[in-house]
């Protein structure tokens, strides 16, 4: 198939897209009525989602770059995951840039996005109910890690594999050295809407916060954190929790209640950990583990590669430190090399805008199989 | 003994005063009827004490009895610790510097290692030889006790090494390898640790059941499930010939390792490999966060466990921490009496059934909230 006609199929699903985002469209409205009938999310939160989210506002010229850099593919596979559920999109963007063959597997338990964009783009790519990739073919994965794992072992050998699986986010505060100080009201309410947005089952929400700085600043940081959380969840409210998602909590809560003293935030908590330097993932739920530290780059260098993501405030330098600092560590235990951290501004870590953990990555690293 | 400045003597006559209740609790506890005869104080009371000691030494407990409103003269209510915060901070009512021993987790699950510090050894080790003696050794008054396991040092880092150690000393307590009638068995001997980075020693443990069957007394083998595969493996069909009793204790799973074996299977196979009856096989559960442990019953049902009397295990609801009733299946929470000094009631995130009879099944371990996508699980990361 030509450029010409890639370009096309690429069009019309952004154009899809596009109309799934709007509330008035009949696209947008089906979208919705699908996810108020089975998402765990609450409506005010996918809404959102869809708004800062979803990649629909992507220019033109931005879209079409996909077609420069996207390495071609005789055909190109899509394994989908529920609660990736924006993702979708830009997965099968990313597909059709690649090649004119596309099957994609959409997640059974909220295949919504796949199903519509499919029935909007009259077929610009197919549905399938198992993948069948064959040597030479790329194959977009999401999922868990185990069922990445196995998925790799089944992939014929001469497969491109780009997986992602887990990942988490980490917002990084740095106090400043000199005045003016930053406004810390405003960084902590971009901080709790990342936190907010998908209840934090994103690969780009951030579960850990790190203050560079004195215990006093963290405080002061940590007191403007609740205040946003409380007023985020008044207007985005945390949607439902799974039995194993509400065990986890449970034994968090009992956990950081007997490490020091934590603050119901909205529907989830803050713990401002007592002890410097210590590194507690909380589980999903708007729940938020706070550690001041002397030095986050040396702090988060052991587990850089768990994390996808980081917000920052206070710095510039931090992100080229890091990476640097990083150097040929791969993400996730070498079964996630799809590319770099990505790194914004607190507000901002929900907003990948098609330069997230998996779009216009160099040289769109894949696993050979 | 002096308590140190950095812990009241109030609080340390407690701690003394309750290890020597627990430990009177326990002698009389296996014996019915010295406990008739006594009115020996119930479990409830003790355990009731511990929580209320724990509550005033250690103020993280406090704080997590507050926090929950928690009422803690009723069980129920007491708070149970995951065993995750063994790995995040010192979990003890008494100062590091009169520590007796620290028992380390293996650190399979996470990237750091539990510790369970341990201020009086004198209790940890009644209450295990006790239980041994009637769980594993019963019946038996003497026998050649040896651990396919690693020659831990003289002073074990592993509760697991610790115990088998305590057992070797208890009920064989000679040498192993010189004469029979020879000098009382150094504890701190390697001879009859059999196994170490290169595999199981079956040369020495060809020995050990000779001598065993030249003393005509039982042998008796200490082992993980992962070491009696290995040793199956590296017997590779060969049988050894052994005394005419030989029992093992088979302790712990597969966590962390590639190789797993089904239980069945792997009983079978040993029977086989080491002349000996299936019956003869008996399961034991601990853990370093436990200073007690559960055994099968001879000849019972393999996989279900008995506690011995100082010890409660309940199936707990995974959200609310709620005792479940018998045959519901839950996270295994634990009131150990002997954990005295440091969390009386522990919550693990392995499965567990109680059954009507007081046996525990053991469900494997819970799924968590799935890593789903993106996100990582609670406790994917402590560092």
């Amino acid at each position: 198939m030509s450029l010409q006609e890639r370009q096309e199929r690429l069009l019309a699903l952004h154009e899809a897209v596009a109309h799934i985002a709007d509330p008035h469209h009949t696209l947008g409205i089906a979208y919705r009525r699908r996810l108020r009938e089975s998402h765990p999310l609450s409506a005010p939160n996918w809404e959102t989602a869809i708004n800062e989210s979803l990649e629909h506002t992507t220019s033109r010229s931005g879209l079409l770059q996909l077609l420069k850099i996207a390495p071609p593919a005789p055909a190109a596979h899509v394994q989908l995951a529920g609660n990736v559920f924006l993702g979708a999109y830009r997965a099968i963007a990313l597909a059709l840039a690649q090649t004119s063959r596309v099957k994609v597997r959409a997640s059974r338990r909220d295949g919504a996005m796949a199903e519509l964009l499919f029935d909007a783009t009259r077929g610009a790519f197919e549905l399938v109910d198992e993948l069948d990739a064959e040597p030479g073919d790329h194959v977009w994965a999401y999922g868990s890690d185990s069922t990445l794992e196995k998925l790799k072992g089944q992939l014929p050998a001469g497969c491109h594999l780009h997986p992602h699986g887990s990942g988490m986010g980490v917002a990084v505060l740095f106090e400043p050295q000199t005045k003016p100080e930053v406004d810390l009201d405003t960084a902590a309410l971009g901080l709790a809407l990342d936190t907010a947005l998908f209840d934090q089952r994103g690969c780009l929400s951030p579960r850990m916060v790190i203050v560079e700085g004195s215990r006093q600043y963290a405080e002061d940081f940590a007191d403007a954190l609740y205040k946003a959380l409380v007023q985020v969840e008044e207007s985005i409210p945390r949607g439902k929790l799974t039995s194993s998602e509400q065990a986890d909590i449970f034994r968090w809560e009992t956990t950081v209640s007997y490490l020091g003293s934590s603050a119901r935030a909205g529907a989830g908590m803050l713990f401002v950990d007592p002890e410097e330097n210590r590194l507690v993932v909380p589980p999903i739920g708007r729940n938020l583990h706070l550690c001041v530290t002397s030095n986050a780059l040396e702090l988060l260098q052991p587990i850089g590669g768990q994390i996808t993501s980081f917000g920052i405030y206070g710095t510039s330098s931090f992100p080229a430190q890091f990476e640097e600092k990083l150097k040929g560590q791969p993400l996730n235990s070498g079964l996630i090399d799809s590319g770099e951290r990505r790194f914004s501004p607190f507000g901002k870590m929900q907003m990948p805008a098609f330069d997230g953990p998996v779009d216009k990555r160099v040289g769109f690293r894949s696993l050979i199989i | 003994m002096s308590a140190p400045a950095s812990m009241s003597m109030t609080l340390m006559e407690q701690s003394e005063a309750l290890h020597r209740r627990v430990r009177l609790f326990a002698e009389l506890s296996l014996n019915i009827d010295s406990v008739t005869a006594s009115g020996s104080e119930s479990f409830e009371e003790l355990a009731r004490s511990i929580a209320q000691y724990q509550y005033e030494a250690i103020p993280g407990f406090q704080r997590l009895v507050d926090a929950r409103n928690a009422d803690i003269k009723d069980l129920a209510q007491i708070p149970a610790l995951p065993v995750d915060l063994f790995r995040m901070t010192r979990i003890a009512a008494h100062p590091e510097e009169i520590d007796k021993t620290v028992f380390y987790t293996s650190g399979t699950t996470g990237s750091e290692r539990g510790e369970h510090p341990v201020r009086d050894l004198q209790t940890y080790n009644e209450l295990a030889l006790r239980l041994g003696q009637a769980a594993l050794f019963s019946h038996i008054d003497r026998a050649v006790v040896i651990a396919l396991g690693e020659y831990p040092g003289k002073r074990p880092s592993s509760s697991l090494g610790h115990m088998m150690g305590l057992f070797m000393s208890r009920f064989d307590g000679r040498p192993i390898l010189s004469d029979p009638a020879g000098a009382l068995f150094r504890p701190d001997s390697e001879e009859r640790w059999l196994a170490n980075s290169q595999g199981i020693d079956i040369n020495n443990l060809e020995r050990a059941a000779k001598i065993a069957v030249h003393r005509s007394e039982p042998l008796v083998i200490l082992a993980t499930s992962f070491a009696l595969v290995a040793l199956l493996e590296a017997l590779d069909g060969k049988r050894i010939a052994t005394p005419s009793l030989t029992r093992i204790m088979i302790t712990g799973g597969f966590k962390g390792r590639t190789k797993e074996v089904g239980a069945p299977e792997l009983r079978a196979s040993l029977a086989r490999a080491l002349n000996t009856e299936q019956d003869q096989m008996i399961g034991e559960y601990g853990m370093t966060e436990l200073t007690s442990q559960l055994y099968e019953d001879q000849g019972g049902e393999p996989g279900v466990f008995f506690a011995p009397p100082w010890l409660r295990v309940d199936a707990v609801s995974p959200d609310s921490g709620e005792v479940l009733p018998p045959g519901q299946a839950g996270l295994a929470r634990f009131i150990d009496l002997g954990n005295i000094d440091s969390a009386l009631a522990i919550l693990t995130q392995d499965q567990v059934r109680r059954r009507e009879d007081g046996g525990i099944e053991l469900l494997g371990r819970a799924p968590q909230a799935p890593v789903r996508g993106c996100s990582l699980p609670f406790e994917g990361l402590i560092s």
